[in-house]
């Protein structure tokens, strides 16, 4: 009976939403994309699109058995793949190439296998248990009328935006009742759809070698560690590269499909942490910049698809609004008694600048943490615009090193502001959030790297 | 060879090396003992992995969870020490104690919503008069209520208490 439970929440939780945003993707045109990613953007794109109703859902009570929502989005999802009729994928399952799509399979199995490790163990210590766990199931057991006092004494940082506690609220609906080891499927579920996606990125742009390579690196990082539990951290490093890539794609093509996408997947990382905001303003902010430099015919040129990003500010404000309506307060941001985040990086730029560069440093430097991601990644695009020319790091190099770049250089500011103890706070916090660049870093130095000939300036 | 190759070569090697730091990471872990087994990752029913995680206190908490049901708010004694006159066998006691506290709290919520407060009964009391099926728990070695005349005992597992005003 365990095992059929544990087969349903997955039914519910993983394989429906996944079926439900293929499904858009098929129907919407995103036609030529291989199974590979079809599964990892789709999954995204139905765990973004179902969570509204799923909160929607838990406002009200549960009205309906949880299960029904995104059981029925699933077998929509599938009649409209089923429709699409070039849902046959045109491009091979991982861009290919038969080692990176080995390199994909074995880093995948491993991964599920440190996920069904983590399910013997219930949920019960840490910023799983405190933060995510907790407020998920203050959510789900409401009544939502009440839920303002769990949330001011039960949940640690209730604060933190709603999409994991509400991919854990979906296992609970599933089973109508509090779980406490199958919920961690669903936030899991992202690392998989990260490698999903980050293979057969890795094997259109790069060698295969390099490409493998640098998959296996990543799986070595922090990745496989906080993303077999459900901490919210995998989740954003995999929403924040679904839009690195939908935007690549949209770069790459007219758009049509890809930038309503990316702005969902933008949304999903804004929804995801509070330094979802800052992750989705420097992955957009490259290709943003690369489209208004471009010159004004081109930057107005679909103009009127800007409309999306109302998706992501959408978000954004919902979070507001519910940390307004329970009067919840960020560490960092609403510090009692203290100047505001802003002033406080002045203010403790000269004390606490040197050591956050210094540990930062130290962290790039440390294989297991980062797997040297993003220190090859800005050693070798300088060096491979010196040897190869601008064109080889053109497109997904440049965006990847600014995307890195600005995402780092503001995490690192934030911790300069810390109210916190500084050397606890980099400590508890500095390799969860340069996670979160990882895969775009991965990819990034990779194709500088060992760029594949006909794709330098590819997608 | 040329620049270009060259660099492809070094960073590649690098990659490469990683990347066989991972795959000797991950053999290792999966060859190291103590892994959980399949049946426990696959087929043991949450009781046995909360028996197996929490040991003793399981039984604490199936306890408590049979005698404070949803909507109960039960509150336990916060673990309290000063910084400047803590030893570090007092340390090692709170920090065991606490870890106790916050693990039954993760796993008991709503089948009773468990709580840390400074002071319990007068909390607990309080509570109760605005009508709050409130109780309080009173765990080995807590000092009961002083007024217990006041309230109604029940015993749980371990030498552990649940306090009710009746």
């Amino acid at each position: 009976m365990t095992l059929l439970g544990f087969l349903w929440t997955i039914l519910v939780t993983v394989v429906a939403p996944a079926l439900f945003g293929r499904g858009l993707l098929l129907v919407a045109g995103a036609t030529g994309l291989g199974r590979a990613p079809q599964w990892g953007h789709g999954f995204l794109l139905g765990q973004c699109l179902l969570a509204p109703l799923t909160l929607l859902q838990a406002c009200f009570d549960w009205p309906v058995p949880g299960a029904m929502a995104p059981l029925l989005a699933g077998a929509i999802g599938w009649a409209l793949a089923r429709r699409a009729a070039s849902a046959a994928p045109t491009e091979a399952a991982v861009g290919g190439s038969r080692a990176v799509a080995w390199a994909t399979g074995v880093a995948i199995a491993l991964f599920v296998e440190r996920c069904l490790a983590a399910a013997a163990d219930p949920i019960r210590v840490s910023d799983e248990a405190f933060n995510w766990a907790a407020k998920a199931k203050a959510l789900f057991a409401g009544p939502w009328s009440r839920i303002g006092e769990p949330l001011a004494h039960f949940v640690s940082h209730a604060d933190y935006p709603l999409l994991d506690p509400l991919a854990q609220m979906q296992a609970f609906a599933a089973a109508g009742r509090i779980l406490h080891w199958e919920n961690r499927a669903p936030v899991q579920a992202f690392g998989v759809a990260l490698l999903l996606l980050l293979g057969p990125a890795l094997a259109a742009r790069a060698r295969p070698v390099a490409a493998s390579a640098a998959l296996l690196a990543f799986l070595g990082t922090r990745f496989s560690t906080y993303g077999a539990t459900a901490y919210a951290d995998v989740m954003l490093a995999t929403l924040a590269f679904g839009a690195f890539d939908a935007l690549s794609r949209a770069r790459a093509t007219d758009g049509r499909v890809w930038w309503p996408v990316a702005c969902v997947l933008l949304a999903g990382a804004v929804a995801t942490k509070q330094e979802g905001l800052l992750v989705a303003g420097a992955v957009l902010a490259p290709f943003a910049a690369e489209r208004a430099l471009a010159g004004p015919r081109r930057a107005v040129a679909g103009w009127r698809r800007a409309i999306w990003l109302v998706v992501p500010a959408l978000a954004a404000a919902g979070q507001a609004r519910f940390i307004v309506a329970y009067g919840l307060a960020n560490d960092m941001l609403d510090a009692p008694g203290r100047a505001g985040l802003a002033t406080r990086i002045v203010a403790q730029a000269g004390t606490h600048g040197p050591k956050v560069l210094d540990y930062h440093f130290e962290l790039l430097l440390d294989g297991a943490a980062t797997g040297w991601l993003p220190l090859g990644l800005f050693v070798a695009a300088p060096l491979a615009v010196v040897l190869r020319g601008r064109d080889v790091v053109a497109g997904v190099v440049a965006h990847a090193c600014c995307a890195c770049g600005l995402a780092l250089a503001a995490y690192m500011a934030v911790f300069v502001g810390t109210v916190h103890d500084l050397a606890w706070h980099l400590g508890v916090a500095a390799d969860r959030t340069t996670l979160h660049i990882l895969p775009i870093a991965a990819l990034g130095l990779a194709v500088a790297a060992a760029p594949r000939a006909a794709a330098t300036r590819g997608p | 060879m040329n620049a270009g190759a060259a660099l492809a070569l070094v960073a590649t090697a690098a990659l490469a090396w990683r990347a066989g730091a991972t795959l000797v990471a991950e053999g290792a872990r999966l060859a190291a003992p103590g892994q959980p087994t399949w049946r426990q990752r696959l087929l043991d029913p949450t009781e046995a992995r909360i028996r197996r995680a929490l040991g003793d206190d399981a039984t604490l908490l199936f306890a408590l969870q049979a005698a404070a049901p949803r909507p109960a708010l039960v509150l336990v004694a916060r673990p309290d020490g000063d910084p400047r006159t803590l030893t570090p066998e007092r340390f090692k006691e709170l920090d065991r104690r606490n870890g106790r506290i916050v693990q039954l709290q993760a796993l008991a919520y709503p089948d009773p919503w468990l709580q840390e407060v400074a002071d319990p009964y007068s909390v607990a009391a309080g509570l109760a008069a605005s009508g709050r099926d409130v109780r309080v728990l009173q765990l080995a070695g807590d000092a009961p209520p002083a007024d217990a005349a006041a309230w109604a005992a029940a015993e749980l597992p371990g030498g552990n208490r649940l306090w009710a005003r009746p």
